[in-house]
C-alpha cells in the first residue's frame, strides 16, 4: 500500500466533491500544524491525570490541547473550557462549516432544499444558474440537511477549540434526543441544533425552553397535533411530549408523577405547534390558541389558573427546571457521563452548586470537575462509536470534511441523531462493546487514507519514525494514543513488524493501536 | 382471500450447501427467535376484537373496518388480523402462527423505557443488570460451545441478552476484518495478541469479535435465500430475519436471536403511519417461516412489544401508551391458528380506570412455556425469578 500523497489526495477529493471553492483547495485541506506528525514526540506524553481530564473533557485529546492544558494548567484549561464564548474558533473549522450550505438554512429553504431534489435532478442544468442559495455546480441531494449537520458535528468535535461545548452538545442531543430521519424532524432538527449549541453551558431553565419551544422537538413527539378534547367524541390530548418530557427530560424517576400528572401536562402544551406555512411561519414555532385547553390545571400539586393561554407553559417551565427530582435527575446523568458511578454525595453536591447558581450548567461542572470523585476516580468508561471515531482523528491530526466519517459512524451504530428512540443513545459499556468489527474496519480504512475526504500525513509519519528503533516508535505512539500504554511484551511484538523494515508497518502499528482493547475506554 | 404465500414443498437442499454440523454445536431444544416491538404495538389493532359489542364506539376511526378482505381477515368470528398482516393469513391457517390476546406487564408501567426494562429484565427490578434470555443463555450447553450461540442483530446490545456470552451481529455480507492481503496472516494474529489476555469488557468484547469472525467463515457456502415464494423485504428488519434463517441453515450453533422492530409509537395518524410497518412485518415473518418451511421443528418464533395502547384514540387519530397488547408465536410444533388468552373485556367496567384493555396473560407466562416446552431450558427458576407462570397450551 503506497502513501497518497497531498497532491494527488487533493485531485482525487475533488473529483469525489465534484465542486471546491475557488483557489482549488477546500478550506479542510490546508495545512495544519496539527497534521504534521513529524514532531508527534516533541512534548512529553500526557500523564495519568492529563489523560483524564483531556479523555472526558474533550473527545480524545489533540498535541495543542495537552500544550494548552500544560500551559493554563488544569484548573485554568477547565475554567477556559466552561466559558466557550471567550474561546477563540479555529478559522479552518469556520471555513469548514462555510462549505455547508444548509447548516444555517431557515426552516423553510431546508425543507425546500430536502423537497426540492427529485425536480432538480432533472433540471441540473438550469439549476446550476438559478440555485436558489447562488452557488453554482451543487445540486440539492435527498437528506442534505440532515447529512451536513451530522457532518457539522463530525467537524466542531473534531476540530473545535471549544471542546468541552461539543461533548455538552453531544450531552443535551441524548438528554434531549430527536430522530432526524422522522418525518419533518429531517430538516427542522438542523435548527433545533442550532439553538441548543450556545445554551450547552448555560441555564438549564433555558435549555429545556428552547427545547420545548423547538418545533423539531413538537413534531418528533408529536405535539404538533397536541389538541383540547374534542367534546364531540371525547377524544382527548395527544400524552406523547407531556410523558417524555417528565420522565427523560425533567423529572426523571417516574414513581414522582402520576398518569394524571402527564394528562394535565398534555393539556398545558395542547396549541404548542409548528407553523404550517399557511397563515403561520412555516417550521416556527406557533401557539394555537383555538387548540388550547384554557381550562385550570394542576401539575405536581401546583394549581394552574384559568386563561392563561400561552403562559400555562412558562408556569410549567419553570416549575420543572426547578424541580427537585429534576435537578436529581441532571446532576445523576452529568455524573455518570464523567464519572461512571459516583456516590450521592457528590450528587448532592452538585445538586447544592445547581439551587445556588439557578441552574448553570458550567457552575455544576465547574464543581463537579474539581470533585476528588472526578479527579482522583479510576472508573473505565467506554467510549462509544462517535466518542472513538473522533479520538482516532484527534489523536493522529487528522483531516476531514466529516463526509466519510458519518457513514462509518453510520456502521458503528452511531450517527449522529439516528437514535430511533426518545431516550438518546445508551451509554452503558454493555450495550456497545460487542460492536467492535466496524470500530476495526474504521481503523484500518483510516490509516490506509481509505476514507472519503479524510486523510492523515503518513509522509510526516515516516519522517517521525526516521532514527528512530522499532521499539521506540511503537512506545512513543502507544504513549501518545493511550492512557494504559501497551505492555512491554505487546509493544514488542508490534515493533518486529518493523523488522524488516516494511513500507506499510507503521500504518500497521497505528492501526492496531486504534483497535486495541485500550483504545476503546477513555 | 387466495393465500398469497402458500408453502412449497419441500425441496430439500443439497447436502453440500450445507455447513457439516460442527461437532459440540447441538441446541438441545428449538431455536428462539425473539423480535421485539419497540414503541408499544398496539395489539387491539393488529389483532382486532369486532365481537367485542363496544368494540366500534370505543375505537372510533381505527375501528371502522369491517372482516372482509379488504378490511380485515375475520380469524375466528370474534377477532380478526388487520389486512396489512394479510401475508401472515396462510401462517395462521396452517397452524404455525398462534396469537396471544391481552398479555402484558402484570403491573402498570406505561413508561416505554420502564416497561422495556421490565419486559426484557423479566422482573420488576429498577435497574436490571441482565435479561431474562441472557440469563437463560449463561447456563451453558456442554453440548454446545459455539462462538454464535445467542445472537442480537443490529449495532447495539440489547437488554434481554445482556448477561449471557451473546455475539452482535451486523449485515453478515460485511462481517469481514478489512485488512489488506499483504498484512496477513500477521495482522490479524497479532490483534488477537492485543486481546488474548485482558479480563475488561472491551478485551472479552473484542475475544468473542474475533471467535464470531472465525465461525462466520464459510456461511458464504449457505444459500442466501431460501424458496423464491420466502420473500423478504428488503429492508432492515427484512435483512435481519433472511440472515437468521440463514444462520439457522448453516448449523452454526445458534440457539437464540434477538431483532428489534421499531416504530410502533402510534401517537398521531395510526392508520397512516402503521400500514407500510405491518406490511413489511408480516411479509417479512411469513417469508421466514415460509423459508424454514422444512425444519420448523427446530424454530420458535416470539413476538412482543413492551406494551399495548390505550383502547380509544386520541385527538391526533392515534392511541396513548396502554397496557395489555398481543403476543405471537411461530414455527412449529406449536398449536397455531388460535388465539389465545382471556379477553379481557373493551367494556366501560372492563377497562382499568385510565381506559387501558385490562392484562389477562402476563407475558412470561408465555415466554415460560415456550423455553421450557420448545427451546428445553434447565434454568427457568432463574430466568424468571419470584414467577410461577400459568401455561395456556400454545406448545400442545
Amino acid at each position: 500500500m503506497s502513501l497518497v500523497s497531498r497532491r494527488e489526495f487533493g485531485h482525487w477529493a475533488a473529483c469525489a466533491a465534484g465542486a471546491l471553492s475557488l483557489s482549488g483547495c477546500a478550506p479542510w485541506e490546508a495545512a495544519h500544524p496539527e497534521r504534521d506528525l513529524s514532531h508527534l514526540a516533541d512534548q512529553p506524553p500526557a500523564t495519568p491525570a492529563e489523560w483524564r481530564i483531556l479523555n472526558r473533557l474533550t473527545f480524545g485529546p489533540r498535541r495543542a490541547d495537552l500544550a494548552r492544558l500544560r500551559r493554563l494548567g488544569p484548573d485554568g484549561w477547565i475554567d477556559e473550557q466552561l466559558r466557550p464564548a471567550t474561546i477563540a474558533e479555529a478559522d479552518d473549522l469556520l471555513a469548514a462549516l462555510a462549505e455547508l450550505e444548509t447548516l444555517n438554512a431557515d426552516p423553510e429553504e431546508a425543507h425546500d432544499r430536502e423537497t426540492d431534489w427529485e425536480t432538480a435532478e432533472a433540471i441540473a442544468p438550469i439549476w446550476q444558474y438559478v440555485s436558489k442559495v447562488g452557488k453554482p455546480g451543487r445540486i440539492p441531494r435527498v437528506g442534505q440537511v440532515r447529512h451536513e449537520l451530522a457532518q457539522a458535528t463530525v467537524l466542531r468535535a473534531t476540530f473545535s477549540n471549544r471542546a468541552l461545548q461539543a461533548v455538552l452538545v453531544e450531552f443535551w442531543t441524548d438528554h434531549f434526543c430527536i430522530n432526524d430521519a422522522h418525518d419533518q424532524c429531517r430538516w427542522l432538527k438542523s435548527a433545533d441544533d442550532r439553538h441548543l449549541r450556545p445554551l450547552a453551558l448555560g441555564k438549564f431553565r433555558d435549555l429545556l425552553s428552547a427545547s420545548m419551544h423547538s418545533p423539531a422537538m413538537l413534531c418528533y413527539l408529536d405535539n404538533f397535533e397536541n389538541r383540547r378534547r374534542d367534546d364531540a367524541t371525547g377524544a382527548k390530548p395527544n400524552e406523547n411530549y407531556a410523558r417524555e418530557l417528565l420522565e427523560l427530560h425533567t423529572l426523571g424517576d417516574t414513581s414522582a408523577y402520576t398518569i394524571r400528572d402527564i394528562q394535565e401536562v398534555a393539556r398545558i402544551l395542547t396549541g404548542w405547534s409548528v407553523g404550517s406555512g399557511w397563515g403561520e411561519p412555516y417550521g416556527e414555532f406557533v401557539f394555537r390558541p383555538d387548540e388550547h385547553d384554557d381550562g385550570a390545571k394542576v401539575v405536581l400539586g401546583q394549581t394552574y389558573p384559568a386563561g392563561q393561554g400561552l403562559r400555562d407553559g412558562e408556569q410549567l417551565l419553570e416549575q420543572l427546571a426547578n424541580h427537585p427530582q429534576t435537578v436529581a435527575h441532571l446532576v445523576k446523568k452529568l455524573c455518570a457521563r464523567f464519572v461512571g458511578v459516583a456516590p450521592s454525595s457528590l450528587h448532592d453536591r452538585l445538586a447544592q452548586t445547581y439551587r445556588t447558581s439557578g441552574g448553570e450548567i458550567s457552575a455544576v461542572l465547574a464543581e463537579l470537575f474539581r470533585s476528588p470523585e472526578f479527579r482522583d476516580g479510576t472508573e473505565p468508561l467506554l467510549k462509544r462509536p462517535f466518542h472513538f471515531a473522533v479520538s482516532a482523528l484527534r489523536g493522529l491530526g487528522a483531516n476531514t470534511s466529516g463526509a466519510g466519517i458519518v457513514t462509518h459512524l453510520e456502521a458503528m451504530g452511531q450517527r449522529p441523531f439516528a437514535w430511533a428512540r426518545p431516550d438518546g443513545y445508551p451509554r452503558d459499556a454493555e450495550s456497545w462493546a460487542e460492536g467492535f468489527l466496524p470500530r476495526w474496519n474504521f481503523a484500518l480504512a483510516l490509516v490506509q487514507n481509505q476514507i472519503a475526504e479524510t486523510w492523515i500525513e503518513l509522509e510526516s509519519l515516516d519522517q517521525f519514525a526516521q532514527h528512530r528503533t522499532p521499539q521506540q516508535i511503537c512506545r512513543c505512539l502507544s504513549e501518545r494514543l493511550l492512557a494504559k500504554p501497551l505492555s512491554e511484551t505487546e509493544l514488542a511484538s508490534l515493533a518486529r513488524l518493523n523488522a524488516p523494515r516494511s513500507p506499510d508497518a507503521l500504518q500497521q502499528q497505528l492501526a492496531l493501536l486504534l483497535m486495541s482493547p485500550q483504545f476503546q475506554w477513555s | 382471500m387466495p393465500p398469497d404465500n402458500p408453502l412449497p414443498r419441500a425441496t430439500p437442499e443439497s447436502h453440500s450447501d450445507r455447513l457439516i454440523l460442527r461437532p459440540g454445536a447441538e441446541p438441545a431444544g428449538a431455536v428462539l427467535v425473539t423480535i421485539i416491538l419497540r414503541g408499544g404495538a398496539d395489539g387491539l389493532y393488529l389483532f382486532p376484537a369486532f365481537g367485542d359489542p363496544s368494540f366500534r364506539a370505543l375505537r372510533g376511526s381505527l375501528g371502522e373496518i369491517e372482516p372482509s378482505a379488504q378490511g380485515m381477515i375475520d380469524l375466528d368470528g370474534y377477532f380478526g388480523m388487520h389486512a396489512d398482516l394479510s401475508r401472515l393469513q396462510e401462517t395462521y391457517q396452517s397452524g404455525h402462527l398462534a396469537i396471544v390476546h391481552g398479555v402484558g406487564l402484570s403491573q402498570p408501567i406505561l413508561s416505554h423505557f420502564d416497561a422495556t426494562r421490565a419486559i426484557e429484565g423479566g422482573s420488576f427490578e429498577p435497574s436490571p443488570t441482565d435479561g431474562w434470555l441472557g440469563r437463560h443463555f449463561a447456563s451453558p450447553n456442554e453440548a454446545n460451545r459455539a462462538p454464535l450461540r445467542a445472537v442480537a442483530m443490529g449495532s447495539s446490545m440489547p437488554l434481554v441478552l445482556q448477561g449471557a456470552n451473546a455475539r452482535l451481529l451486523g449485515d453478515l455480507d460485511d462481517m469481514r476484518l478489512e485488512v489488506p492481503l499483504g498484512w496477513e496472516p500477521e495482522f490479524t494474529r497479532l490483534l488477537a495478541r492485543l486481546y488474548a489476555r485482558g479480563d475488561d469488557l472491551a478485551a472479552v468484547s473484542g475475544r468473542g469479535v474475533l471467535d464470531t469472525l472465525a465461525a462466520l467463515k464459510g456461511i458464504g457456502a449457505v444459500p442466501r435465500t431460501g424458496p423464491t415464494t420466502a420473500r423478504y423485504r428488503h429492508d432492515r428488519f427484512g435483512n435481519q430475519l433472511r440472515q437468521v434463517a440463514q444462520l439457522i441453515k448453516a448449523e452454526v450453533g445458534l440457539e437464540g436471536a434477538v431483532i428489534s422492530l421499531e416504530g410502533w409509537d402510534s401517537h398521531v395518524q395510526q392508520m397512516e403511519k402503521l400500514a407500510p410497518l405491518l406490511q413489511n412485518f408480516g411479509a417479512s415473518l411469513s417469508a421466514f417461516i415460509v423459508d424454514l418451511h422444512d425444519q420448523l421443528d427446530r424454530v420458535t418464533v416470539v413476538v412482543l412489544s413492551e406494551f399495548g395502547r390505550r383502547a380509544a384514540p386520541n385527538q391526533a387519530g392515534g392511541t396513548d401508551h396502554g397496557r395489555a397488547g398481543a403476543m405471537l408465536v411461530l414455527g412449529g410444533g406449536i398449536r397455531g391458528g388460535q388465539v389465545y388468552g382471556r379477553w379481557p373485556g373493551l367494556g366501560e367496567e372492563q377497562l382499568d380506570a385510565d381506559g387501558n384493555l385490562q392484562v389477562t396473560t402476563d407475558y412470561r407466562s408465555v415466554l415460560a412455556e415456550v423455553l421450557d416446552r420448545r427451546v428445553k431450558s434447565r434454568s427457568l427458576g432463574r430466568v424468571f425469578p419470584q414467577f410461577e407462570p400459568t401455561y395456556l397450551g400454545i406448545t400442545g
